[in-house]
Parts: structure tokens; C-alpha cells; sequence
């Protein structure tokens, strides 16, 4: 059986029908058969539809994703078997940029994206995230190094542009109705007549945008107008998708909603793409992205490494609390270890070598020390903050 | 209707989504309904040509309506702004979006002359000139038959006195006027008046026209009964049997009386083939010897409905005929004829039909495409640039546009100097061209050599002519020195030196529109494309 239809099973299983149903959506696309998409997304409008007006019971939910099983039958036999590809979208060697006003300066540093991986980028305010974004994408001329596009070596400068999506933070405003803003997208991506309307009947459903089609800019909250332009540019089909602080208009749910849908359809069977991102949110675009890349002051000072083998090479480990007891009572509770205490004017950071994060966890509980917030930031690029 | 231009549009924007973003559906489909409605409208309130037509009214207001429509339009593509998106370009997307934008911006202009071809074509389906100029003489011919014994059947005369010449100065030779034998005249002429004034004649060529366009004086002043005899006019004169001579000095020139009575009817017979009778072949026709009528009554009831046809019937036109006598003064049957026959509201009529028939003419096709074309040009081009390019190049160009003109006008005046603004012209367009081509080699955003590209596609259509008309400037300025003042056969040599000119400014309009939609297609497209997604710095 398909991985992505246990996966929907298993969701099932434990009545996360919402989420089964956006996965339903993502494996019909595998299929690249219209019939199944069109009847996932059926499914997926009928229980939308339901759900908007009452809360469903469980019973209520199970009648009414009665067909679910068959469809997914169905979808596992469609499927093919397909390799996933993970080629190098973007290598970019030694990029910097100096502005000619401001004196802001982004020193040179490598990277690469490849498909299906996600880079975040993160930093304070004003440290470059935009700058080397903007570089990525074509948009801003460097002032040294050189981007290659191993994906699309023949590809003129506009038709790099076109396959690299760029989410900029103020979306520019759209004119007329969300719904044909979306069927331009998907037509100048060669998406055309049927497939055109089956495609963005799929993408409003699998981004919850169905009840919205109809309304204008004006008429959506800035949350919505966020998805929506994600909506349009997934319709473009980008090799490479670029999103400078896509999450800053969405609510906590939206965003892990939306970072959670983005890794999935980056990292489709069917046409994976990459993406970099920046945000202020640490970790949120920690818990989805496969890099994470730290600036400051135009400077490169870490890339974190989410994966397996990057957590086995850690030397340290950093936890951070909030607590209503002194700097002198916390270093009591470590009296015997090397520990190192910080304090940022809002939570400790405990740096230790030898104790991991539980451990150090475990002596501050039984040391009866109250606390009212803790993260284990070993892993995240929250340390260098 | 409203329905299927938007289902078309629905099918466009997912097939054939850069056509769709220019609107043009929405645009055919209005545009051909204000025509429509239009046209009824002006059909049916300007439908009796013969009387006064409103079209320049109608011109007048359609012409706000289609500044109000273009405004409104260009507000809304501007607003598509978001449109501009990196994405799959067709072959075909960058001629096509322009001659889409082109065919909106004709068919928007197109509603000014709707009345105006709407009023001809009206006329035209009412009316026929032949018809009309063979009406006009039998009209003339019926008059003089019926009214034989009240109008005057005897030819005036005048006593033409010939000036004595006394002098001579230089005249140059002109299609119109020459000597009657011999060699050319050198000197001024003076010819003394009998009555002992001294008439000064002006050379009948100025010099400076290089032109070729001579302006001749008056030389038979047949009002003050006095004629040159060398002049060719009088010498045809004295062919004719209207010139008796009196002796070596004096001849009588006889007149014969008005028996046209219409006198607004000769566009008509300039356009068809149907000759006018004139006063001298009416007066052999139905004057010299008397007409026999065999049935009045019929002559009468035809004459009746041939002035209905054409009349713009005006009770106002005349004064109470009560009051009216007729008069025994030599002249004053015309205004018995005037008055019995409505002349002046025939002639009403006739001008009237004559202005509205005659609105839509092979001849006037260069009055009605110039405008249209090069107003639509302009328009579509600016369009077509506002789509490919960012906001801020767009509005820097129009800018860079206006304060280049202004600076060139300043300079013109200053160096007093109108036969520079060709050849300024031209050093503006290899300017732009220079800054154009650099966008082949250039690696981010140049706002100045996006303002050349913009101004260079923009003038392209223009080069041609540009050239061609640089091209006869200099031709003019050679020949003028070569030959002015040294060949009396300056005009003839001139209209032969410079007979394709019009031809050839014809021929580069057209060549510089191909022109462009080849440069736009294998040229423009690329630089375009390139100059769109070049980095910024």
C-alpha cells in the first residue's frame, strides 16, 4: 500500500478527518487522473460544507465519508510508482550584495535547494533575510558571486523567474475576483480549459479557500490574502518557491496549518519543488524545514541541521526556561556541573556540555523550582538569539 | 448578449489568458454595440438629410464619450496592473497583445465617425448623385421652358477697354499666364487706365516659393472693364462669340442672363460623370427659340416633384407674398423664379444632401484614417508599454517623454531653427536605439536605458517616415539651389523631381507599422522580455 494512503488510514483511524481530507487531496494529485481528483475533491467540499455550518459528531463524520474507503482503494491502485527526485534546484556560491545607500551589507555565503528541501532563513529585523531572498530569486543584482540553476541550465533570466515564485511580505493587492486571478495563474502555466478549471477547483479546496472564490482583495482579511497568494503561486507550478515572512498575517493554527501543507507539496512524489523561507517564527520554520539558516547583520553565523545525522553531531545542549526564581538559585540547582546561565531579560538559557536537556530538565523539577514555560533549543537556531 | 461575451471571456481567461488581460472581448463586444445603438440613433434623428444635419454635434459629444471611454478603460487595465506576471509567454504574445490593444483603441475612436459615416451612408441610400445632377439640370430646363415669356431673352454687355502697356518687368512663366508670342516679358508691366490711373501689375511669380506653387494676379479686370490682351484668359475670350471688338482698344463682352437657378449643387457634377448645363447652353436650349410645350401640365406636375424631392421646405426663408410684386427691372425675374419655384429652399435642400452624401468619399480617406490611426497608434503603444513594463519605467518614460519634448521646443526656439526637428528626430531615435541595444549586454535594471527602449518602440513606427522625410528636405535644398532662379521650367522640373513623393510618404507610413510588428516580434519581444526580468540593483 501507498505510504500517503496508510498515512490517510491512520488519520482516519484516529478521526482527524480534516487532515485526511487534505491528504486525500495531495495523494489524488499523485494519480494524475481527473475522475479520482474530482471525487476527492467532492468528498473533501461535502464535509467542508458540513462542517462550516455545525460541528459534526462522530457518527455524523463517519456517514459522511462513507465513500472514503472505496476512494482510497481506488487512488492506491492509480497510483504509480514513482521515484522521488531530489535535484538540485539552486546553488548559489559566495553571493553578496552592497548597497550603494545605507551601508547594509550582506557578506558572501553558499547555499543550495534542492527539491523537495526547505531552507529557512532566519535573523532579527533588518539582518539581510529579505536582501538574500530577494538575491535567490533574480530580482536584486548581486555584488559578487553567481547563482547557478542546475535544473534550467538553458533557461533565459525571464524564464528563471518565471520558475522561481517569489511570496514577497507586502503581497501585492489583486484586482477583480479571487477565483480569476487564480485561473490567470494556472493558464499562463500552460494549465488550460479543463485542466485549468480542475486545477483550481483543487488548490481553493486544498488550501480551505472555497468559500472566499467569489470575494475581491478588499473583501478577505490579510490572513486569507496570504493563502491565496501562496494558492496562485502553487498554481504556477514553481521549481523553486520563495516566501519572505509568509507567516507574519497568519493566526498559530494557520501557520502550522500552512508550513505543514507547503512541506507536503514540497516534497510531493509527483512534482516536488523547494522552497526558502524566512520568518520570525523559529519554531514553526523549525519544525518543517530541513535547514535553517541564521544571518546577522548581513553576516552567515549558522546553518542548523534538523536532520538525523545533525542532531547525532551536537556538542551542546541548550534548554530555555521561564521561571520566577533568581540567576543564583538556578546555578544552585547545577552547583556540581558545568552549566552556563543566561538570562535575556525574559527566559534562562542553560548551556551544558555534559547534561542533556532532560537531564538538566529533571535536576531543576526535583529541585522543586517552579516553571511556567520550557524548550529544549538545543536544535534551534533560537540559541544564537 | 452580455451573457455569451462572458462565457467567452471565462473560456478566454483559460485558454488564452494574455489575450484575456487586454480586455479585448469586453471591448468588441461594447464597442460594437455603442456602434449599433449608435448608428440607430443617428439614423434615425438625422434620417431626412435634406434638412440641416446635427452629425459635428454628434461628433463633438462621442468625441468626450471616447475620451471618457479610453480614460476609463486604461484606468482599468491599469488596475490589471497585477497581471504582469512571470509566466509562459506565447510566440505570438507580444504582437498579438499589441494589436489587440490597437484594435480596442481603433474601434473606441471609431464611435467618433459613426454619425459622420452613418449620415453619408443615410444620404446615400436615399439619394444618388447621377440621379441627382441630371435632376438638378432638368429642373433648370423646366423653369426656362415654363416660365419662357417671364424671364429675359436678350444677352447683356459690357465695353471692355485693353490697357496700354507701358513698361516692362520681370514675370516668370506659369501654367496659367505667358506672353501670346514671342519671347519671355523681362520687365515690370504698367498699363495706364483711360481714366489716367496707372495700374501696376505684381510679378506673377515670387520668388522664394520653392514650392512650386506660383500665385498669379488678377490681369482681367473685367470689372473695371479693363483686360490685358496677352493674357491667355482673354485671349480665349476673344474665340468666343460673347467678345466683339470695338476697334484696337475697346471690344464689348456680352453676357448671357442666369438661367441656373440652382447654386449649390456642384459637387454633385464634380463627382459624376453628367455634365451641368450651363447659362449659355440653356439659353440655346430652351431661350433662343422658343420652346413648344405640349403638355404644361405634366412639365409642371414633374418640375413640382423634382423640387419636392430635394427641397428643406422653410416658410420662414421668404417674406409674406403679399407683398410681393413682380418686378420689371431687368434682373428681378430671378426673384420671381426664386420665390414661385422655392429655389432657396431647393438649394437648401441640395447643400444639405450634398454636405451629408458627399461626408464619406474615397478622397477624404486620408481625413478619417490619419486620425484614427495615429491617435490608436499612440494609445495602443503606450498600453502595450504599461503591460511590459514596471510601473515606475512606464511613468519615468512618459516623464522623460514630456520634459525631452519641452527641452526640444525650448532649444528650437532658442536657435530659431523649425528645419531642425527632423534631423533632431532622427539623433533621438539612434540615441534610443544605442540605449536600447545595451539591454542585450546588460546584467540588472537601468531606469535610463528602459526609458530609451520605451522610447525607441515607441517612435519605431515613425522611422520610416522620418526618414523618407528627411530624405526630401534634403532633395528640396539641393534642387531649390540647383535650379531656383535659373529655370524658367522650375515648376515643371519640381512636379517631376518630386511626383512619388506623396506616394513615398504614404508607403513609409505603412512600411513603418510592418515595420514594427517585425522588429516587435524578432527584436522588441527579446529585449522586452530581457529588460522585464533583469534584476534591480
Amino acid at each position: 500500500m501507498n505510504s500517503g494512503i496508510s498515512e490517510i488510514q491512520q488519520h482516519i483511524l484516529h478521526q482527524d478527518y480534516s487532515l485526511a481530507l487534505r491528504r486525500l487531496l495531495d495523494v489524488s494529485l499523485y494519480t494524475n487522473n481527473d475522475t479520482l481528483i474530482k471525487e476527492s475533491i467532492a468528498i473533501s467540499k461535502q464535509y467542508s460544507e458540513k462542517c462550516k455550518h455545525k460541528t459534526l459528531t462522530a457518527a455524523e463524520e463517519q456517514n459522511m465519508l462513507v465513500e472514503l474507503p472505496t476512494l482510497l482503494a481506488k487512488l492506491d491502485a492509480a497510483i504509480p510508482e514513482v521515484n522521488f527526485t531530489n535535484e538540485e534546484i539552486l546553488n548559489a556560491k559566495q553571493v553578496s550584495k552592497v548597497y550603494s545607500k545605507g551601508g547594509f551589507r550582506l557578506e558572501p555565503l553558499d547555499i543550495n535547494v534542492k527539491q523537495g528541501e526547505i531552507i529557512g532563513v532566519v535573523g532579527e529585523n533588518g539582518n539581510g533575510k529579505t536582501t538574500l531572498l530577494s538575491a535567490l530569486g533574480g530580482q536584486l543584482n548581486l555584488s559578487g558571486g553567481a547563482i547557478d540553476y542546475p535544473l534550467f541550465p538553458q533557461a533565459d533570466l525571464y524564464e528563471v523567474r518565471s520558475r522561481i515564485a517569489f511570496i514577497p511580505q507586502r503581497i501585492a493587492r489583486w484586482h477583480g475576483y479571487l477565483k480569476d486571478n487564480l485561473h490567470f495563474s494556472a493558464a499562463i502555466s500552460e494549465t488550460y480549459g479543463r485542466d485549468n478549471e480542475l486545477m483550481v477547483e483543487y488548490i481553493l479546496e486544498r488550501l480551505g479557500l472555497n468559500n472566499y472564490r467569489h470575494l475581491t482583495w478588499d473583501q478577505i482579511s490579510s490572513g486569507y490574502r496570504t493563502r491565496f497568494e501562496i494558492a496562485r503561486i502553487l498554481l504556477q507550478k514553481p521549481s523553486l518557491l520563495i516566501l519572505d515572512e509568509p507567516l507574519a498575517n497568519l493566526d498559530i493554527n494557520t501557520q502550522e496549518i500552512i508550513l505543514n501543507d507547503l512541506r507536503f507539496m514540497a516534497k510531493s512524489a509527483v512534482r516536488p519543488f523547494g522552497i526558502i523561507l524566512s520568518s520570525q517564527q523559529l519554531h514553526e520554520v523549525e519544525k518543517v524545514a530541513d535547514k535553517v539558516i541564521v544571518l546577522r547583520q548581513g553576516k552567515y553565523i549558522h546553518s542548523q541541521d534538523t536532520s538525523e545525522a545533525g542532531r547525532q553531531a551536537t556538542t551542546e545542549f541548550v534548554i530555555e526556561i521561564e521561571t520566577k526564581n533568581t540567576r543564583e538559585e538556578l546555578m544552585n540547582v547545577f552547583e556540581k556541573d558545568q552549566i552556563k546561565v543566561a538570562y535575556n531579560g525574559g527566559f534562562f538559557q542553560l548551556t551544558s556540555e555534559q547534561l542533556t536537556a532532560d537531564t538538566m530538565l529533571q535536576f531543576i523539577l526535583q529541585a522543586g523550582t517552579k516553571i511556567t514555560y520550557f524548550r529544549d533549543i538545543t536544535f534551534s537556531t533560537k540559541r544564537f538569539f | 448578449m452580455l451573457n455569451t461575451i462572458k462565457n467567452y471571456i471565462n473560456k478566454t481567461l483559460k485558454q488564452h489568458p494574455d489575450f484575456w488581460t487586454t480586455r479585448l472581448p469586453w471591448v468588441l463586444g461594447i464597442g460594437v454595440l455603442v456602434h449599433l445603438i449608435l448608428g440607430l440613433i443617428v439614423f434615425a434623428t438625422e434620417c431626412d438629410v435634406r434638412y440641416r444635419t446635427a452629425y459635428e454635434t454628434w461628433v463633438g459629444f462621442l468625441i468626450i464619450i471616447m475620451l471618457l471611454a479610453l480614460v476609463f478603460y486604461i484606468i482599468y487595465l491599469l488596475r490589471f496592473n497585477v497581471f504582469k506576471r512571470f509566466g509562459k509567454l506565447s510566440s505570438w504574445h507580444y504582437v498579438g497583445t499589441f494589436l489587440a490593444f490597437f484594435i480596442t483603441m481603433v474601434l473606441c475612436i471609431s464611435w467618433v465617425y459613426n454619425p459622420w459615416l452613418v449620415t453619408s451612408f443615410s444620404a446615400r441610400a436615399q439619394y444618388n448623385d447621377t440621379q441627382i445632377a441630371h435632376d438638378i439640370n432638368r429642373i433648370n430646363v423646366l423653369i426656362n421652358t415654363l416660365e419662357y415669356d417671364s424671364i429675359p431673352h436678350l444677352w447683356t454687355r459690357q465695353k471692355v477697354t485693353l490697357a496700354k502697356k507701358t513698361s516692362t518687368t520681370t514675370y516668370y512663366e506659369d501654367y496659367n499666364y505667358g506672353p501670346l508670342n514671342g519671347e519671355m516679358q523681362q520687365e515690370e508691366e504698367h498699363y495706364d487706365n483711360p481714366d489716367g490711373t496707372v495700374y501696376k501689375t505684381s510679378p506673377v511669380a515670387q520668388s522664394g516659393n520653392y514650392e512650386g506653387m506660383i500665385t498669379q494676379n488678377d490681369t482681367l479686370l473685367i470689372d473695371n472693364r479693363i483686360a490685358r490682351l496677352d493674357t491667355m484668359q482673354f485671349n480665349a475670350y476673344l474665340k468666343t462669340d460673347s467678345i466683339q471688338r470695338i476697334d484696337d482698344s475697346s471690344y464689348y463682352r456680352f453676357y448671357v442672363a442666369d438661367y441656373t437657378y440652382l447654386n449649390s449643387y456642384h459637387s454633385f457634377f464634380t463627382n459624376t460623370n453628367v455634365d451641368e448645363i450651363e447659362d449659355k447652353e440653356l439659353f440655346y436650349k430652351t431661350i433662343a427659340a422658343k420652346p413648344i410645350i405640349e403638355n404644361r401640365t405634366d412639365m409642371t406636375t414633374e418640375l413640382r416633384q423634382l423640387i419636392e424631392k430635394y427641397w428643406a421646405e422653410n416658410y420662414q426663408r421668404y417674406p409674406p407674398y403679399s407683398n410681393y410684386e413682380v418686378s420689371t427691372m431687368p434682373y428681378d425675374y430671378k426673384n420671381y423664379i426664386n420665390r414661385k419655384y422655392k429655389i432657396y429652399d431647393l438649394d437648401e435642400g441640395l447643400k444639405n444632401i450634398s454636405s451629408s452624401y458627399y461626408l464619406w468619399r474615397w478622397s477624404n480617406l486620408d481625413f478619417l484614417i490619419y486620425p484614427l490611426y495615429y491617435f490608436a497608434l499612440a494609445m495602443a503603444l503606450m498600453l502595450f508599454l504599461f503591460r511590459h513594463n514596471r510601473k515606475k519605467t512606464f511613468f519615468y518614460t512618459l516623464l522623460a517623454g514630456v520634459v525631452l519634448f519641452i527641452l526640444s521646443v525650448t532649444v528650437m526656439a532658442f536657435i530659431k531653427a523649425v528645419d531642425v526637428v527632423l534631423p533632431m528626430l532622427i539623433f533621438y531615435m539612434v540615441v534610443f536605439g544605442v540605449g536600447t541595444a545595451r539591454i542585450f549586454i546588460a546584467n540588472r535594471k537601468n531606469i535610463l536605458q528602459d526609458i530609451s527602449m520605451n522610447l525607441f518602440i515607441f517612435f519605431s513606427p515613425l522611422l520610416p517616415l522620418l526618414l523618407t522625410a528627411q530624405y526630401y528636405e534634403v532633395k528640396k535644398k539641393t534642387f531649390a539651389a540647383n535650379n531656383f532662379n535659373t529655370d524658367f521650367n522650375y515648376s515643371r522640373l519640381y512636379a517631376e523631381a518630386f511626383q512619388y513623393q506623396d506616394t513615398a510618404m504614404v508607403a513609409s507610413q505603412i512600411l513603418g507599422f510592418i515595420l514594427f510588428i517585425i522588429l516587435l516580434h524578432f527584436v522588441f519581444s527579446k529585449i522586452l522580455r530581457k529588460s522585464y526580468s533583469l534584476p534591480e540593483n
